[in-house]
């Protein structure tokens, strides 16, 4: 018994020392995915206590960070599974949301409304520049918060696992068609969220 | 001539939905051929492909350039709770 507590002990203590040099890599991109203070905290926090749990897993197969970064992402990904389902998500919220997007933006027949047609931006020599373009981030970031639950999920899903289509469709319990159109809606708040307030500002 | 092009010619809408399979992986032959000829006629959707593939680009770049610092206590915080669950 005395042997499993030791055991323990120096576990923890192994993992206090990765709180000490970890936390702060850990924290700066949990907030970049989920953009709430207290979400990406809560999030760093539980990912150290699951390493305390799983810490016998480990046995230095791979670099602790590597490790605390795999466990960091699938709470990341839990966190959106969840918030996909919230309350706020009902097939009203959803149904007013998933309307108005397509009706403000195309006409009766599915064509561009004239003033919202997309304006060309002036990325081509610039491109490399603006991915690197910590403001720009920002303000991207800051329009993924305006997408309703269902969309910011589906759009943060698929890059945070290597699924396709159909799979982050089932396991937000969508068609497959219906992830499609919800990506398509994702992206034309993300572009119109851009053009308003970076490329014609 | 310009009724059958108008037929064969599908809406904005449908165009951006292909755009967006197209970038997370392949339409099959008549999507392929609906969407070129779409595009070809339609500035605004090239302009809609070119900035969905530039902000699939943003999205997927996996470096946060901008460091975020979280609260001061944070990590004696998770060292308590840590404590806490020993």
């Amino acid at each position: 018994m005395e042997n499993v507590n030791q055991n323990i002990d120096s576990a923890n203590q192994i993992i206090k020392l990765w709180v000490e040099e970890y936390t702060d890599t850990l924290y700066s991109w949990a907030f970049y995915k989920v953009s709430d203070k207290q979400t990406a905290e809560d999030l760093v926090q539980e990912t150290f206590l699951a390493a305390c749990k799983y810490y016998k897993k480990f046995q230095g197969k791979s670099k602790p960070k590597t490790w605390l970064f795999s466990i960091l992402n699938n709470k990341i990904i839990d966190y959106y599974r969840k918030k996909s389902r919230t309350p706020i998500n009902t097939e009203s919220h959803f149904g007013k949301e998933d309307g108005s997007i397509i009706e403000e933006t195309f006409d009766g027949q599915g064509y561009w409304k004239e003033h919202k047609k997309p304006t060309q931006w002036d990325i081509d020599n610039e491109e490399t520049h603006l991915l690197d373009n910590g403001e720009f981030k920002d303000l991207l970031q800051h329009c993924m918060t305006k997408l309703p639950p269902l969309w910011a999920s589906a759009v943060q899903l698929k890059y945070l696992q290597e699924k396709d289509g159909k799979n982050i469709g089932q396991e937000l319990g969508i068609s497959t068609s219906n992830y499609w159109q919800i990506i398509h809606r994702a992206k034309l708040s993300l572009r119109e969220c851009l053009e308003k307030l970076w490329f014609n500002k | 001539m310009f009724k059958v092009m108008r037929r064969l010619m599908i809406s904005c809408q449908k165009a951006g939905i292909l755009i967006e399979k197209k970038i997370a992986h392949k339409l099959n032959t008549t999507e392929r051929m609906e969407l070129f000829f779409h595009s070809s006629v339609c500035k605004a959707c090239r302009n809609y492909e070119q900035q969905s593939v530039f902000i699939e680009k943003a999205l997927s770049k996996d470096t946060n350039s901008v460091e975020h610092k979280p609260s001061a206590d944070l990590k004696e915080k998770i060292n308590k709770s840590i404590q806490e669950n020993e």
